[in-house]
């Protein structure tokens, strides 16, 4: 054999080695081998071989979400914390079905493609019994693909695309809010106090874009008139110009409505209230989401009263079960746990819930069991309104979304009232079931 | 002939070949694993054609995943937006991808090494943060949806397609960079203006492998994005076109078949890597699988500046090459 040949078979070898690596793994189960054993005589011994997680021990349940870059790193660590500790809760409790719950999360890299690659070994090779989690939209558009394939039930807990639920497919549900619901609560909030003219200011990015374009579509649908759409550059400092210009409107807007992010809404914000357009007795003003960051009071000391929104629950809305996975989170992170934490906290439990109920890990099973849901987690009372027993209307009376759609997802609205004020203590005046101070709006002046 | 056949690189490439066509019967019982490869194969166009482009041409270009992308997203577009079937948008897609590349190809005439790698990268991000920010057009950050390649198809069928598509640009690059076009493109990456006086047209060569590279990947990222069914801009991240250029490196950059292996068994790897079995435990690796691929880079490029894989492919295809040049030279002197 010549060298050549050799080094040849060699890189044969490594192909075939390399492809047989990526063959199908057996199913984990109990293999009785047969081996021969050479001594002074030949004698046959029985071995037992024992794979790393014999099925029919554990039931399986997929985690999904990204644990690198291009993904949400931050956001796949604390799902996956989260995931961890509800199944640690639930074994403790002695398992599902008697038999102990076991979480295989897999990254999914804010990738679809890897996404939907990791579905795909989640059911096929792993064997797992239901997926949960995700975090990008994209990449869960790419798994329920193929979880329908599959017939495998998949419960979203973290992508916000209305396209998830709207496939209408029976295996997929989301506790998570849709991007629709989200876009909704302030308009539906404005309806609800009486406003009737608006202004927008809005960032000219698809965040700020795709925001004002749903919230147009609210407006009209509620009869809400919007007055005026001014559009800004991120990284803008001086506000002046459009600040005049809403300031010479008439009627006077009934509230502003702003969807810039970052250092950039605090500037507007700050230069908004200095001068007496909103907050104010006759405008209110609403800050963005960010406003619940320490930075927003040294950069709007006047931000008293401004109006901002929040998705998940503050701790004064927090339950038993919530306080349990703060404190867990808070160990462990040393911060508050996000909405995406709690969650994938509450989407374990959900599965767990419905598998016991089911009495089996049968997808059809499951996915029935799974649209009776009805439990009381980390996050409130979890339920699917529009489900195979409660199609959704005809008439499209009910967004396509709404299928297999947790309806209450802590969507809310609160509001500061005092200078200074911790985001924790401020009130929650929207939507009513939330609420913590018994009003849907404290006018500026006034305490609640 | 029949002689040059029989010579062990061609054996191996037609076992290796072969390997690849059978091994579907092995696969299909594993989706997962089959995806794997598929998505490997992808990779491997993309770490090969950057090879020509880079390693033979010596154009340092960073738009490689722009142009896939480019590819996709006009095929996505003419199906949502005019009903166009799949092979027509990946026919446009890989033409709207070729003269993208001929436009960057005559803007870059004048740039060399970091300045093309720059202004690369700055179009590669422009054109993400454009999909991004056009979100009613391209559906932004939420990924634009395409079609299946047809109807019904199967993973085993989306494998060949895959496996097709390399084998064919493979083939169409070997066969470049074999031709005098490949002779004249080396001596361009040697040194440019010695090539341009001996008559090499520069300008022509580098728009045209710009252009041939560029229609690659654009059919390449046209027809794996179909397989997928969704295509995001996070897909043009710089950090995925990182991995493209480690996998040619660490397969070797100058070798188109190191660059394709290379990123075939990158790929293959860090989707293996994911979990580790060690006496009955399970590691799960997750990023840190990069951090490995990190430190092999590093590796690569300390001990092995020519790929991991180049020793190996140097012995069973050029060695044969450099000892019948050699035995021509001698018997030429021999003759003088």
């Amino acid at each position: 054999m010549t060298r050549r040949t050799a080094f040849g078979l060699v890189v044969i070898l490594t192909i075939v080695s390399m492809l047989a690596a990526c063959g199908p793994t057996p199913e984990p189960q109990t293999i009785v081998q047969t081996v021969e054993v050479e001594k002074t005589v030949v004698e046959t011994v029985e071995v037992e071989v024992q794979p790393t997680r014999p099925a029919g021990e554990t039931i399986r349940i997929g985690g999904v979400g990204p644990l690198s870059a291009p993904g949400s790193v931050v956001g796949g660590i604390a799902m996956q914390f989260a995931m961890n500790l509800a199944v640690s809760d639930i074994n403790a409790e002695g398992g599902v079905l008697g038999k102990p719950l076991e979480l295989i999360f897999a990254d999914t890299e804010g990738l679809p493609e890897r996404g939907a690659a990791a579905a795909e070994r989640l059911i096929t090779e792993n064997g797992v019994v239901a997926i949960t989690g995700e975090y990008h939209s994209a990449v869960g558009l790419a798994e329920l693909e193929v979880c329908h394939e599959y017939g495998v039930p998949c419960l979203f807990s973290e992508t916000w695309s209305d396209a998830i639920t709207e496939a209408g497919y029976m295996e997929v549900f989301r506790i998570a809010p849709a991007s629709s619901m989200n876009s909704r609560a302030t308009a539906e909030w404005f309806a609800a106090v009486g406003v009737e003219n608006v202004v927008s200011i809005v960032e000219n990015t698809d965040y700020g874009i795709g925001q004002d374009e749903a919230d147009q579509g609210f407006y009209e649908e509620l009869g809400i008139n919007s007055q005026e759409v001014f559009f800004v550059e991120l990284g803008t400092e001086d506000f002046l110009p459009i600040l005049t210009r809403i300031q010479a409107l008439d009627p006077v807007p009934d509230a502003i409505r702003v969807a810039v992010t970052g250092e950039t809404s605090f500037n507007l914000e700050q230069q908004m209230a200095e001068l007496g357009i909103a907050p104010s007795e006759d405008t209110i003003g609403t800050a963005n989401q960010v406003a619940i960051q320490p930075e927003f009071w040294e950069s709007v000391p006047n931000g008293a009263y401004y109006v901002f929104s929040l998705v998940g629950l503050p701790p004064s809305l927090y339950n038993d079960t919530t306080t349990h996975v703060a404190e867990a989170y808070s160990a462990q992170f040393d911060s508050d746990p996000p909405s995406y934490a709690l969650e994938a906290y509450d989407s374990i439990w959900i599965l767990a819930d419905a598998i016991e109920r089911a009495g089996t890990t049968e997808s059809t099973a499951l996915i029935d069991a799974l649209e009776d849901t009805d439990i009381t987690l980390a996050q409130g009372r979890y339920y699917f309104e529009y489900t195979s027993k409660n199609p959704l209307p005809d008439n499209g009376s009910v967004p396509a979304y709404m299928w297999h759609q947790w309806p209450d997802p802590a969507v809310l609205l609160l509001q500061y009232f005092e200078p200074n004020q911790d985001w924790k203590d401020a009130a929650v005046i929207w939507p009513e079931v939330y609420q913590t101070h018994g009003t849907t709006y404290i006018v500026p002046g006034t305490t609640p | 002939m029949i002689k040059r056949l029989l010579q062990p690189r061609w054996i191996a490439m037609v076992v290796l070949v072969g390997l690849l066509v059978a091994s579907p019967a092995y696969l299909k019982d594993s989706p997962y694993q089959m995806a794997v490869v598929t998505g490997a194969f992808f990779y491997a166009i993309l770490a090969s054609s950057w090879a020509l482009l880079a390693g033979i041409a010596g154009q340092f270009s960073f738009a490689h995943m722009a142009l896939a992308g480019i590819g996709a997203y006009t095929a996505g577009i003419l199906g949502r937006d005019l009903g166009t079937t799949p092979l027509q948008g990946i026919i446009a897609g890989t033409v709207l991808a070729g003269l993208v590349g001929l436009v960057i190809g005559i803007l870059c005439l004048r740039l060399r090494a970091a300045y093309l790698a720059l202004f690369t990268i700055a179009f590669s991000e422009i054109l993400r943060i454009w999909l991004l920010t056009e979100f009613q057009f391209t559906e932004g950050s939420n990924g634009l949806m395409l079609d299946k390649l047809w109807e019904g198809i199967t993973g085993v069928q989306e494998y060949y397609v895959m496996l097709g598509l390399l084998l064919g640009s493979m083939a169409l690059m070997y066969w470049l960079a074999s031709s005098r076009f490949g002779l004249f493109v080396r001596s361009m990456r040697e040194d440019e203006e010695a090539a341009s006086a001996m008559g090499v047209n520069v300008v022509r060569y580098k728009v045209l492998i710009f252009v041939i590279t560029s229609l690659i990947v654009g059919l390449a990222g046209a027809t794996f994005y179909h397989q997928v069914g969704i295509v995001t801009p996070n897909t043009m991240e710089i950090l995925q076109m990182s991995l493209v250029i480690a996998m040619a490196v660490i397969g070797g950059m100058e070798s188109l078949l190191g660059a394709a292996i290379g990123a075939f068994f990158s790929r293959v790897s860090l989707e293996m890597l994911r979990e580790v079995g060690v006496f009955g435990f399970t590691i799960e690796l997750g990023a840190w699988r990069y951090a490995a691929f990190g430190l092999l880079l590093i590796f690569t490029l300390r001990f092995a500046q020519n790929g991991l894989l180049y020793p190996i492919i140097d012995r069973l295809f050029m060695r044969g090459a450099r000892k019948d040049t050699v035995a021509k030279r001698t018997l030429a002197e021999e003759e003088t």
